[in-house]
């Protein structure tokens, strides 16, 4: 328990100073330039951004699992041009974008299925899908008969109108990404599926000898982060006002960017969504700020990626600096408490247990 | 069957073997030599990276960054030959980049601890920004007629890069296989606390597997400069994913420590002909990704129904012996039996 709670403590430590990072980038960027603050800017340059956190929300709760998927680019194009397909072959927008959905979902049963069935590394496997599903929409797009370059244009305003619009004053983009937020964080704080979800990551035998349905969590996992894609795929679409078979692309790289800085651990069982979420806040204004700074995209990939493996090493080294504090201390309470129980010599128990 | 666990590459080139034959048999001019030198032409860049991604890969790590190696030091060469540096220097310097932009992801590994695949997505996008940066997102096209020819030179009626890039893969194969400093990759991979008790210094090994990754990348932006004739800033971009697919088709394990060089190239090589037999087979070339994912998780699925079997009849071996040899009154072995 004492292990645990201090283990927590490190994670608090985390999300505290990506929130002071985040604070200490809004003063440095709007004192370069008071525009960046401006309230309406910062609120509408957020639908440049606030997508990647929405893939990036299940695909922590997929490492948490001990797992990784890297398909869900591909699987967000893919939801995107079926999409497309069905809305140019006569289905109502509203009824194309359920297909897209549905698209996406079997994605991720596809995922989930072949990592439990084969027990392969999920990285493998979602290696394999990425190909799997990209060339399919490829495919679906050339089946139907959509130039790659242009892909679905013509989509209705309703549609168009999502991405870009507003309600009650606040951003679309920005509403979906609190209530998937809200979704995702009582999903992995307070359900169930979610305490599994955490303890399948931290040790999947015990998890699978406490009776865990450890399958049905896995999957569950990889199906939420591929809907969320596809969640994403359309709205893209919907924001740029085509459905091209290429459009989640570039996700990638930022999205993972978002998760390892939020503080997910690569091993499974560690992270929060509330990191996850600072994080996308910390990089899409770190970006966004560097880009009112004058530095050009390639500037701002090059900063991005050189934070990227700073942060992850970091992690490691604070991880580690904690705990030798934290053994010293123990070490030192050893010390005083044998110079009190003074007499007898030392048992090797007690000299084992310092090291 | 337990060699065939041993050498999981001879599936992989059986597969070729069988992927040619097949395809050859609906169009017998698939076989003609011209054709399979230009499909192994298409393949040499990918081999090389996908050799490199096994030896990483080996040593229980991974490299996504090799696509940004290749354009990065393919670019810098680029630059080089075209200010009118000699060709040696060129070379040299494509090579001595790609070594050092391997050993910078080696070292995050290793010294900065920084998980593999989030060191190497970093660098992907550094390398391929700093690309963009120094060429101002122009491609750069005049390289010297010289240089230019070396690519089409022939011997045997088989391009001179072809021979070269066999020679390379197979001092590498060698190395790996029959060195103790070869094994000592397959240890770090397979334990890195045991390998490092036994005196390798894994850090080394990790870093020195990075190298060699980011060398042939680097070779291979020297293959693109002579086929291609000048690089852009897309060069490569992607082609990480293919050579990590090449490395698992040719039998090589994401978990460190089992796999081949020699694997590695005949799953670029497969990968290469199923994708360039479509077009003879009358199917679109947009399909090609469809049919690498689709071959991938084929051969993972496979991999992984004839482990469970293995170890299942070694299990149920061990437990007969076991048995055998308690009924013939060894008490002790019980206890090992329960433990």
């Amino acid at each position: 328990m004492n292990a645990l709670q201090s283990r927590l403590k490190i994670f608090a430590r985390w999300e505290v100073g990506l929130i002071g990072v985040l604070v200490l980038e809004l003063v440095i960027f709007s004192s370069l330039n008071s525009k960046f603050l401006d309230p309406n800017r910062l609120l509408f340059s957020m639908s440049d951004f606030i997508y990647l956190g929405i893939i990036a929300l299940p695909l922590a709760i997929v490492m948490i699992t001990g797992g990784i998927d890297i398909s869900f680019a591909s699987v967000a194009s893919l939801s995107a041009i079926v999409m497309g397909v069905s809305f140019k072959s006569g289905v109502g927008i509203w009824g194309a974008l359920v297909i897209g959905l549905l698209a996406a979902v079997a994605a991720g049963l596809v995922n989930g299925l072949l990592i439990i069935l084969t027990r392969a590394n999920p990285m493998v496997i979602t290696l394999g899908t990425q190909f799997l599903f990209a060339g399919l929409a490829l495919a679906a797009s050339g089946l139907g008969g959509i130039s790659s370059f242009e892909g679905v244009s013509g989509l209705p305003n309703e549609f168009t109108g999502i991405a870009g619009g507003r309600t009650f004053g606040l951003p679309n983009m920005l509403l979906v990404f609190a209530v998937v937020t809200v979704l995702f964080a009582m999903l992995l704080g307070r359900s169930t599926f979610g305490r599994q979800a955490r303890l399948i990551g931290a040790n999947p035998v015990a998890a699978r000898y406490a009776g865990f349905r450890s399958d049905a969590v896995i999957v569950g996992a990889y199906v939420l982060t591929s809907l969320s894609a596809g969640i994403v795929g359309i709205l893209l679409t919907s924001y740029v006002g085509s459905a091209r078979a290429d459009i989640g692309a570039s996700l990638l790289m930022p999205v993972l960017t978002l998760v390892v800085i939020g503080g997910v651990s690569m091993y499974g069982g560690e992270g929060s969504i509330f990191g996850v979420v600072v994080a996308t806040f910390v990089i899409g204004f770190l970006q966004q700020g560097l880009r009112f700074a004058r530095l050009s995209e390639n500037e701002v990939a090059v900063f991005t990626g050189v934070i990227l493996v700073a942060v992850a090493s970091l992690r490691w080294w604070s991880a580690n600096w904690s705990e030798r504090v934290r053994n010293n201390r123990v070490r030192r309470e050893n010390l005083r408490r044998q110079a009190g129980a003074a007499d007898g010599p030392r048992t090797p128990v007690a000299a084992a247990s310092e090291v | 069957m337990k060699s065939l666990l041993k050498h999981r590459e001879i599936i992989t080139i059986g597969g070729v073997v069988l992927l040619v034959a097949i395809v050859g048999a609906f169009h017998s001019s698939f076989l003609d030599p011209a054709n399979l030198v230009r499909v192994l032409n298409s393949t040499v860049i990918l081999a090389l990276l996908g050799a490199g991604s096994a030896i990483v890969i080996i040593t229980r790590n991974i490299d996504v960054s090799v696509g940004s190696t290749l354009a990065l030091s393919g670019i810098v060469g680029a630059m080089l030959m075209r200010d009118g540096a000699p060709i040696w220097v060129a070379v040299l310097a494509v090579l001595g980049l790609g070594a050092v932009l391997g050993a910078i992801n080696g070292i995050g590994v290793t010294y900065g601890h920084a998980p593999s695949i989030v060191m190497t997505l970093g660098t992907l996008a550094a390398y391929r920004g700093i690309s963009f940066l120094i060429t101002g997102g122009h491609s750069i096209e005049s390289l010297p007629a010289a240089y230019r020819r070396v690519g089409r030179i022939e011997i045997l009626g088989v391009p001179i890069l072809i021979w070269i890039a066999v020679a390379v893969i197979a001092a590498l194969a060698l190395l790996m296989a029959r060195t103790k400093f070869g094994r000592s990759f397959y240890a770090t991979g397979d334990n890195a606390e045991g390998a490092y008790l036994v005196g390798i210094s894994t850090n080394t090994i990790v870093i020195l597997a990075y190298t060699i990754s980011g060398l042939l990348a680097g070779a291979a932006a020297l293959v693109f400069l002579a086929q291609v004739g000048s690089i852009g800033n897309q060069a490569g971009q992607g082609i990480e994913m293919r050579a990590i697919a090449a490395a698992v088709i040719g039998g090589v394990s994401l978990t460190g420590g089992v796999g081949t060089v020699v694997g590695a190239v005949f799953g670029a090589i497969f990968i290469s002909t199923a994708t360039s037999s479509l077009s003879f087979l009358g199917i679109p070339g947009s399909w090609s990704d469809t049919v690498i994912g689709a071959i991938l998780l084929a051969a993972l699925f496979a991999d992984s129904r004839v482990r469970a079997l293995v170890s299942k009849r070694r299990l149920a071996a061990r437990y007969s012996a076991l048995a055998d040899e308690t009924a013939e009154g060894h008490p002790k072995l019980e206890s090992e039996v329960r433990s």
